[in-house]
């Protein structure tokens, strides 16, 4: 996508768009960043992001979350990047499947970043998705579910299992490696 | 309300998604229930965990560059992105522009246009798409020694720091080129985090620019705006891809110091 053409992006729209959408670029890449793992693809879908948003910017009601409305733009184009690259429905919903929840263990103090985004890491995409939407990004279930066009149900039950996924693989031993830290 | 519902409750409760009343029996529990306030801690603690190391990660930083040439979306070129660039074309559409216009044509051709790319494209380094020392680009004070004495005042004007209504500019580059057979003086400046293109030639004002010295016209081609004027025997251009209210502030202040420059000179 070298070059695109904006048909509405001039004068008011213009504006208002970088007023309420351009500031939240930074945010999104992040996002982008953290689920591509490359900052080519990253850089790719943000901008394309900031297109869409642009071209369709009078359908964005003001005074909603506008970031919550460039993160649903942002995973629809990921979705669309993900089916042109695999022809075959690639993703189905387990969620159904995993009742049992496991044994969850006390949050650990003193976590570093790389204890946490580590533990991100380690869990299954799906459940990654929604606990970053939902405790990173802060969006509701509602503007999740949306985001990610499933059930306000499946949203609950991801969150519900992805963090007692997460809480397993947080170390253990964190409270110990402070307290080793601070006596050094 | 007991600890079991409490604990099933805890993450809505923190995510603002409980009713009133609900959160109020979870609020009356965790007072007296220290097992069940210290887990609602932890996971506000891990949450708040999670958000700032997405903050701070060097990993998950965008280039300051690519977020800045968002703003180009607007005119529909692509922000600057790290591997992929094509280069300065605008630099080429900038010269070819100038060129016809002096030349007295309406329009400019799209063939003439990519031609020129492959030539002007790096010109601002001084290098040639295969690394090779470009022929014709000089530095300001030689090209004012050996071929055009008027480009004087480009070595100074616009100063380096140029205040606008805009914003600061900052000229990063003064060099002279030749593009088609005429000689440029050129000037790389930064403005509202792009590169923008101040150019001017030798030449008579064509009428599309207007008899009056220092009158700013629009032009808008390939997705740049070009704004020029023309002052004492000289034509400016201002080329970037901005709006032309983005733009109008810096060529404004550009036109008012040329021309009084070269009045003087």
């Amino acid at each position: 996508m070298a070059e695109q053409h904006i048909a509405g992006g001039a004068g008011a729209t213009w504006e208002a768009f970088e007023a309420e959408a351009l500031p939240h670029a930074e945010r999104l890449f992040r996002l982008a960043m953290w689920f591509e793992r490359n900052r080519d693809e990253a850089e790719d879908l943000v901008q394309e992001t900031m297109v869409r948003a642009l071209q369709s910017f009078h359908r964005f009601q003001s005074g909603t979350n506008c970031r919550a409305w460039l993160i649903a733009i942002l995973q629809h184009l990921r979705s669309n990047r993900r089916r042109a690259r695999f022809r075959s429905p690639i993703v189905f919903d387990a969620d159904d499947q995993i009742a049992a929840t496991p044994f969850v263990p006390p949050i650990p103090q003193m976590l570093t970043d790389e204890d946490v985004l580590g533990a991100l890491e380690r869990i299954p995409p799906r459940f990654q998705e929604v606990i970053v939407l939902c405790d990173v990004e802060e969006l509701s279930y509602k503007e999740i579910a949306a985001a990610l066009e499933i059930p306000i149900g499946t949203v609950m039950s991801r969150l519900h299992r992805g963090r007692a996924l997460l809480r397993a693989e947080l170390p253990a031993l964190a409270p110990g490696r402070a307290r080793q830290s601070a006596e050094t | 309300m007991e600890c079991r519902e409490v604990r099933e409750l805890s993450d809505s409760f923190l995510g603002g998604e409980l009713q009133t009343e609900t959160n109020h029996a979870i609020l009356h529990h965790v007072e007296r229930c220290p097992a069940c306030r210290a887990e609602i801690d932890g996971r506000r603690q891990l949450r708040l965990a999670l958000r700032t190391a997405f903050e701070r990660s060097a990993d998950l930083r965008p280039r300051p560059e690519f977020i800045a040439g968002l703003v180009r979306i607007e005119t529909g070129t692509a922000a600057p992105r790290a591997s992929r660039r094509g280069g300065m074309k605008w630099l080429a559409i900038a010269a070819t522009l100038a060129l016809t216009t002096v030349g007295g044509y309406r329009f400019f051709e799209a063939r003439l246009i990519a031609a020129a790319v492959g030539d002007h494209r790096f010109c601002a380094l001084g290098l040639t798409t295969d690394g090779q020392e470009a022929t014709g680009i000089t530095s300001l004070p030689e090209a004012v020694r050996q071929y055009e004495p008027g480009f004087r005042v480009f070595e100074e004007v616009p100063a380096d720091e140029i205040p606008t209504s805009g914003g600061p500019a900052r000229v990063l580059n003064r060099h002279s080129c030749v593009y088609g057979g005429r000689r440029f003086a050129h000037l790389i400046l930064q403005y509202r985090g792009i590169p923008v293109s101040v150019i001017a030639t030798r030449g008579a004002a064509p009428v599309s620019l207007g008899a009056v010295a220092g009158h700013v016209s629009t032009a808008r081609a390939d997705n740049l705006t070009v704004m020029s004027f023309h002052a004492s025997g000289y034509s400016v251009f201002v080329v970037g891809a901005l709006t032309p209210s983005d733009l109008s502030a810096l060529a404004n202040a550009v036109s008012g110091d040329v021309v009084r420059a070269l009045a003087k000179s």
